[in-house]
């Protein structure tokens, strides 16, 4: 394709093997503008046009090597479109065919004339600049043509490519759309909303499976308030509240009615102040916390069944940390201990136990969990605890520890009684295996001698004697000490209750004394008036008789022992009163006690040291004192006292 | 002649001892409480001392009686048997701590506690 040739001057090639007549058609040209170049043959004429593409050729047909002929020829098969102005000899028209054929654009003869060729030059470079021209603009033409179409395609694609993107965005819209309604339909948490018309909406599935109405039966239903809350009262009452709270509210919990008659607790959440959506008046979600509700309940409950028996107990329950810092001490140790709970938290439980007791805590805390020991009481005496520890553990690890404490100060009081009693006991028992030994002593000795020795009828005489005298006397330390035993035992004594006329006891006791023991005066006094009392006559007439023998014993003959009777209001007071040798403060000391015998020498034959103990007992047992008061050297009087038309203490009616 | 001090609070038993051992060589003396049988035994300075434990009523019982005789160094040779309640051990043991020479217990066969007290003097 030839390129648009911008140059002003066109380009001439002249092909012809005659310098000469190159050279005039040279000049003449050049005198019009043109640039001329030359070519001497064929060959050469080839070459230069494949190297200048002129505008025009001249050429010369008769030329040594390839003629114009075959140069034309050649010039048009590599589709040159130059125009080729052929020179043909005078005479040659097969050469004017030829050239014609071989595709030239004219000829001219030579000698050329030089106006004709001017112009036939003129004509040629003019057509074939028109031809170029015309080339360009079909070139710049197409260019744009391609350009625009171009440009179309690419404005084309690019819609296309728009269209798929809009479809695209479409559908997904339509699939979020499709997402959100299928969530908003099924999801388990419950979705409705009034219209304008104030009747439901929206209904979604959630709301039918909680309330087991479905959505045909609530949409658009003008009473669906009633249908979910049937109770008067309590559906007012709730559309007050939420009328008045006119903003958003979250997790109001309401009572439904359900389909089947249940009552379910939902918690309803509506935003739909600060979140309206067209077409909805309001809308609400709500979730179903019945079971929620249940559970606190019972949790509540247990939690106050746990509180009730923590409040009540007599137990303190005490948790620390393993430093002994109480972190929690249950209300008991107000009743216990006297302090608030409240007040413990935060200080150290070994500061309140005793200084001497503080280590064996820790240590016991440490082994086997149980020990006994002594917390100040807030009023600053101690209290005796006893407490089971036990370490708290989370994964493996102690992390604190658990004090169960129960007030132990009765118990240990119990203990110190009981071992104070056992020790009494024993006392007693020793002294009670001395009292018979002793007696038996004189039986078996003298009973031996009797045996063994050759004795005087004296002798023999004076020593069994002794050894029946020691063998009564043996039985009664063996009745005394059966006595004591039986009335110390409280519960098991049988006092046989019946109601006594003191007057007609008083005699019957006190004649075979009157009897036996003539030297002695008795004198009774003050028994007429007596009212009767409730008592175990046998029981208050052996008071009687040790009183009166003690008397006797104790008092010289002939002398004065007087028995009277004084009635107050709420006993009687019965005294015996001697001129014997009265006691002193130390004798009086030990006048009731166990084995005491005022006159330790003296009792070998006659009493046990037993007597007034045992007196002690019944008198006490009736409900009553006794009592001496005496003056060493004067004379004793013994009182005792008995409830007037009162029931003795400790005792099983036979 | 060798001195035995009976001390006993009872009568039955002063006597009892004295009938089984006045058929012996033997000088007996008695005593009804820890007093007299101190004042006896510094007095007299018998060769044996036949002490009751308990004797209650009186200021000093046995043990004391044996007690202060063999503190005081010129009784302590004089050999002091206690007599005691069978099967109370620690009777015996009390003796013991109170320096007692030895121990008979009651109620006793007279045979025994004659050979018993020739054995000691022999």
């Amino acid at each position: 394709m030839a390129t648009i040739d911008p140059t002003p001057h066109p380009t001439i090639l002249i092909v012809d093997d005659d310098t000469g007549t190159r050279l005039l058609i040279r000049r003449v040209l050049q005198m019009h503008g043109y640039d001329i170049e030359e070519a001497s043959d064929g060959e050469q004429a080839l070459a230069l046009h494949k190297e200048l593409s002129p505008t025009l050729i001249i050429l010369d047909i008769m030329m040594p090597g390839i003629n114009g002929i075959e140069v034309c020829r050649q010039l048009r098969q590599c589709d040159s479109g130059t125009p080729v102005l052929m020179l043909t000899g005078l005479s040659d028209d097969h050469a004017v065919e030829d050239a014609f054929q071989a595709g030239a654009d004219d000829f001219i003869t030579k000698p050329p004339n030089w106006s004709i060729l001017k112009r036939r030059v003129n004509r040629l470079v003019a057509a074939r600049l028109a031809e170029k021209q015309l080339c360009n603009y079909q070139q710049q033409l197409e260019q744009l043509v391609e350009e625009r179409t171009a440009e179309l395609r690419r404005a084309n694609q690019s819609l296309q490519h728009q269209i798929v993107e809009r479809e695209r965005a479409e559908r997904a819209s339509e699939l979020s759309k499709e997402r959100l309604r299928i969530v908003l339909e099924n999801m388990p948490v419950m979705l409705m909303a009034i219209g304008d018309n104030g009747t439901p909406v929206v209904w979604n599935r959630e709301c039918e499976r909680v309330t087991g109405y479905s959505a045909a039966e609530m949409l658009g239903k003008a009473n669906w308030l009633d249908v979910l809350y049937p109770d008067a009262e309590y559906r007012t009452s709730m559309i007050d509240s939420a009328h008045k709270h006119s903003s958003d509210y979250r997790n109001w919990e309401w009572a439904t009615a359900c389909k089947d008659g249940d009552i379910r607790f939902i918690a309803w959440s509506n935003i739909s102040s600060s979140l309206s959506i067209p077409g909805w008046s309001s809308w609400a979600i709500g979730m179903d916390v019945t079971t929620r509700r249940l559970i606190e309940e019972a949790l509540y409950r247990s939690e106050e069944q746990m509180r009730r028996i923590t409040d009540n107990m007599l137990d303190i329950i005490c948790q620390t940390n393993l430093d002994g810092i109480i972190e929690y001490a249950s209300p008991s140790c107000y009743s216990v201990l006297g302090y608030e709970p409240e007040s413990m938290i935060g200080q150290s439980i070994y500061s309140g136990i005793h200084p001497e007791d503080v280590e064996q805590v820790k240590v016991g805390v440490q082994t086997t969990g149980r020990v006994e020991y002594r917390y100040q009481h807030a009023y600053g005496h101690y209290v005796w605890l006893e407490t089971l520890s036990n370490f708290l553990f989370a994964d493996m690890q102690p992390e604190g520890i658990i004090f169960a404490s129960r007030d132990i100060t009765k118990r240990k009081q119990a203990e110190r009684e009981l071992e104070e009693l056992n020790r009494l006991k024993t006392e007693f028992l020793s002294t009670a295996a001395h009292e018979l030994r002793t007696p038996l002593t004189s039986i078996r000795g003298f009973s031996e001698i009797l045996l063994t020795r050759q004795l005087d009828d004296t002798r023999k005489q004076r020593y069994i004697s002794l050894i029946n005298e020691q063998s009564t006397n043996l039985g009664t330390i063996i009745d005394d000490l059966l006595d004591v035993s039986r009335l110390e035992a409280k519960r098991n004594l049988a006092l046989t209750i019946e109601t006594i006329h003191l007057r007609d006891l008083i005699d019957h006791v006190v004649a075979p004394f009157a009897e036996s023991s003539s030297e002695h005066r008795m004198q009774i006094e003050g028994f007429e008036d007596c009212p009767p009392i409730n008592g175990d006559p046998f029981r208050l007439a052996q008071v009687i008789k040790n009183l009166l023998s003690n008397a006797v014993k104790y008092s010289p003959q002939g002398s004065l022992i007087q028995i009277r009777a004084r009635v107050f209001r709420e006993y009687v007071e019965i005294s015996v009163q001697d001129q014997g040798v009265g006691m002193t403060p130390e004798q009086q000391a030990h006048l009731f006690e166990k084995f005491y015998r005022a006159d330790a020498s003296n009792t070998a034959i006659s009493g046990t040291g037993l007597g007034l103990a045992i007196s002690k007992l019944i008198v006490e047992l009736h409900g009553g004192k006794i009592w001496a008061e005496s003056q060493y050297g004067v004379g004793t009087t013994f009182y005792f006292t008995l409830p007037l038309a009162a029931e003795p203490i400790g005792v099983n009616i036979v | 002649m060798k001195k035995i001090l009976i001390v006993d609070d009872q009568p039955a038993v002063r006597e009892l001892v004295s009938v089984t051992l006045e058929i012996g060589p033997y000088k007996i003396l008695t005593a009804e409480n820890g007093d007299q049988a101190l004042a006896l035994a510094r007095a007299e300075m018998p060769d044996l001392i036949l002490l009751d434990v308990q004797m209650p009523g009186g200021s000093l019982d046995g043990l004391d009686v044996c007690r202060t005789l063999k503190k005081d160094g010129r009784t302590k040779q004089i050999y002091i048997v206690m007599l005691t309640a069978k099967g109370q051990d620690w009777d015996k043991q009390a003796g013991r701590e109170a320096g007692a020479d030895d121990y008979f217990v009651k109620p006793f066969s007279p045979l025994e506690l004659m050979n018993k007290v020739e054995a000691v003097l022999a």
